[in-house]
């Protein structure tokens, strides 16, 4: 690994447990090429001060642990190079319109009960399916395509800290739980759209959102919740219009009703 | 009613108001000379296409205004209750405007 330089890690430190005031320290961290933000707090937990707080996990960009705003932008510190950055000082600060647990861990509870409330998970009209499934539905790459870049959200928190509505308004659902409603609705396996719009069409819901787009511009996944939204928004006014989709693609035939495969053909060498 | 009328009637009439806006600039700058004078106005106010025009417009831009002005007070995080009482504050407000809004060209077009 190539030595660089040293960069300057500007983190707030805050303890609302301990009745510290919200403050930032400095701390000097050697950077290396390839070095994530993520990897530079680990240095300053291991060497420097244990006592700093953030939340990791997989450190790949998968689990949505290390949310944080880094440099005025909500970013996952394990995703972040140093050197992209292009800043010899990098402030870091928890995500915001999160209540702050400690240091750089927001309180990602309010993001949890938002994403459970739209029942994030396919809805059959048999109700024997939701809870114990026992068959596979049908469903073609075309179709899977329709929702395919929104099951990707890791539920890091970035796109509820950028939107401005959520700033401002505590009870908007935010674009975590809105793309992910037209995730499952936008499922040809799914039959509970009719459930899941009439939670959205309320006055806090779905119409709160104006397209400001910042939830999809500092998604790290490159989901587009923006798009969701909108896309939920005009199947919304489709369906009041009195346009009603097609029902929930229909169960797979169980594997001893299918046709028996064809024989695998011999192929011969031809021997010289 | 669901929100998504009240919604779609916010589209609806955002782009009403882009032609007939369009038509009221277009007439007081393009217009025939004086148009933007008191007697023009009444002239106008004695057409029957005219007075719709203006109705129209007003009921438009009534709409428009009264739900974005509704959307800014929802976004206050007000308790439901509330949001009925600023819904019903502002379907008042608007009546009463449209009404009075409605009368001038009415009675101008009726004498």
């Amino acid at each position: 690994m190539r030595e660089g330089k040293t960069i300057i890690f500007r983190v707030q430190r805050y303890s609302p447990a301990t009745g510290e005031k919200p403050h930032v320290v400095d701390y000097s961290v050697p950077s290396s090429k390839g070095m994530t933000v993520l990897e530079g707090l680990l240095y300053i937990k291991e060497n420097l001060d244990s006592s700093l707080s953030f939340r990791t996990s997989c450190r790949m960009g998968i689990c949505g642990s290390c949310g944080m705003l880094i440099n005025q932008f909500p970013r996952l510190a394990c995703h972040t190079q140093i050197e992209e950055l292009r800043a010899k000082t990098l402030e870091i600060k928890p995500l915001p319109n999160f209540a702050i647990i400690k240091d750089l861990v927001p309180d990602l509870a309010p993001l949890f009960i938002r994403h459970k409330s739209i029942k994030p998970y396919l809805l059959r009209p048999e109700a024997q399916e939701i809870d114990v499934p026992t068959r596979e539905f049908l469903q073609s790459p075309q179709e899977l395509e329709d929702y395919l870049q929104f099951t990707y959200c890791t539920k890091c928190g970035c796109c509820l800290s950028a939107c401005p509505t959520s700033a401002r308004d505590k009870l908007f659902l935010g674009p975590q739980a809105l793309a992910q409603i037209y995730r499952y609705c936008a499922d040809s396996r799914d039959g509970g759209a009719r459930e899941r719009l009439s939670l959205v069409d309320s006055s806090q819901g779905i119409w709160r959102c104006h397209l400001a787009g910042a939830c999809s511009e500092v998604c790290p996944k490159g989901v587009d919740p923006a798009l969701g939204i909108q896309l939920l928004k005009r199947r919304m006014v489709v369906e009041s219009l009195g346009h009603q989709g097609k029902g929930p693609s229909p169960a797979a035939p169980p594997p001893e009703e299918q046709k028996p495969r064809l024989p695998v053909p011999q192929f011969t060498v031809k021997q010289r | 009613m669901k929100e998504v009328y009240f919604w779609l009637l916010q589209l609806v009439t955002g782009l009403l108001l882009f032609f007939l806006v369009g038509i009221h600039l277009i007439w007081l700058h393009f217009g025939p000379e004086g148009a933007r004078s008191w007697g023009s106005m009444i002239e106008r106010a004695g057409n029957g296409l005219w007075l719709v025009f203006y109705v129209l417009l007003l009921t438009a831009g009534l709409y428009h205004g009264l739900y974005g002005l509704r959307n800014i007070f929802l976004e206050l995080s007000v308790s439901p209750a509330t949001g009925r009482r600023i819904t019903i504050a502002l379907v008042a407000l608007g009546v009463v405007a449209l009404a009075f809004g409605t009368y001038v060209p009415v009675k101008l077009f009726a004498s």
